[in-house]
């Protein structure tokens, strides 16, 4: 993990846990006014599910990092040791050339890879990242099996509520859920890694 | 992991990786044919959904793993440092799994919340509306058993039982 953000520019510290728990706070902070501007736009139809799908997935790349190859972000490529490893086995090859290409990083071991201890780390705050996302997920069935099969039962005890409530319903929850799927493990290695020591930036 | 299934009396000897494999496939098989069943018998139908769901959960419950005890995989609270390991690996497989499950889902919601963006007729947008269900439950069935099924389609062959 780093100890330094780099954003449009700017060098931000956040070797502290607490400016990392804050940045984590801001970022979903970020992301729940993303899903509010997107319904207020157009119900999450066209040009707000847009605005999500796209805005979601960069934000998380620049800030966390992770998932995503370039090695933008707080954490290392998740991918990193498998690319670099693919990579190393035939440099020469036209996959390794265009790697090499888009991802200049690839070459660098220390900044691209992770070793034992971060590789441990990824998987368990994936395991954290699974059971949490498990009632999302329970949630938004519960949902459409509501709408698919009891909706009858509903209006016979008088709650009749249209067909599209619920896919709007499932489709708003289904919108969390791909946004939590995209940074709720890096989110969670954010949030629970201690206090780091700040990198000495020596000039060469 | 445990080296043998046991279904009521009958023991069965699941040691080799092949045999476990073999498991993981009749599972899946039978959601399969659950689900396919269940649609068959009509979606809205809350018998079959009920039969769905009890299968749902015997499969789950002799894959093991969660907080389930006597099932294949161990639970959470249990096993060493390696199985530990083993189940962290087996969970970050699964979970990248299961988002390239879930931006298909997404986009049949978006689908049928947005019918106009897709210049659907009737036809095409009852197709969506089941897919985006069929799509559900699939998310669901595999959060359920994904991390289970990976841990017994990997893990080598083991000692049998004496």
């Amino acid at each position: 993990m780093k100890t330094e953000l780099v954003l449009l520019g700017r060098h931000i510290n956040m070797a502290s846990q607490a400016r990392r728990r804050q940045l984590v706070v801001v970022v979903y902070s970020g992301f729940a006014v993303l899903m509010l501007a997107g319904w207020l736009i157009d119900r999450w139809r066209l040009w707000g599910a847009t605005l999500i799908i796209f805005l979601a997935p960069n934000v998380s790349r620049m800030v966390f990092g992770g998932y995503g190859a370039q090695g933008k972000g707080l954490l290392k490529p998740f991918l990193g040791n498998e690319i670099r490893t693919r990579y190393a086995r035939n440099p020469d090859s036209p996959w390794s050339r265009l790697c090499r290409l888009t991802i200049p990083q690839v070459a660098d071991g220390h900044e691209f890879c992770s070793d034992e201890r971060e590789l441990r780390r990824r998987d368990s705050a994936h395991e954290a990242a699974y059971r949490r996302l498990g009632m999302v997920a329970i949630f938004t069935f519960l949902i459409a099996y509501l709408k698919n099969a009891s909706a009858p039962v509903l209006k016979e005890v008088g709650v009749a509520l249209p067909a599209a409530f619920f896919d709007l319903l499932i489709y708003g929850l289904l919108i969390a859920a791909f946004i939590l799927f995209i940074t709720l493990p890096q989110a969670i290695l954010l949030w629970t890694e201690p206090d780091m020591e700040e990198q000495n930036h020596q000039p060469a | 992991m445990k080296t043998e299934l046991a279904i009521g009396n009958i023991h069965f000897n699941i040691a080799s990786r092949t045999r476990r494999r073999w498991v993981v496939t009749a599972i899946y098989v039978g959601f399969a044919v659950a689900v396919a069943a269940w649609f068959e018998w009509g979606s809205k139908n809350t018998f079959a959904f009920l039969a769905l769901f009890i299968f749902y959960v015997l499969a789950g419950s002799l894959l093991g793993g969660r907080s389930y005890k006597d099932g294949l995989v161990l639970s959470y609270e249990a096993g060493d440092e390696r199985e530990r390991t083993c189940r962290y690996k087996a969970h970050y497989k699964a979970y990248v799994w299961l988002d390239l499950l879930a931006v298909p889902a997404l986009f049949a919601a978006f689908a049928v919340n947005s019918p106009e963006a897709i210049h659907a007729g009737p036809a095409a947008q009852m197709l969506v509306g089941r897919l985006a269900w069929t799509l559900l439950i699939a998310l669901g069935i595999f959060y359920y058993t994904l991390p289970q099924a990976i841990l017994l389609w990997t893990e080598p062959d083991m000692e049998a039982p004496r």
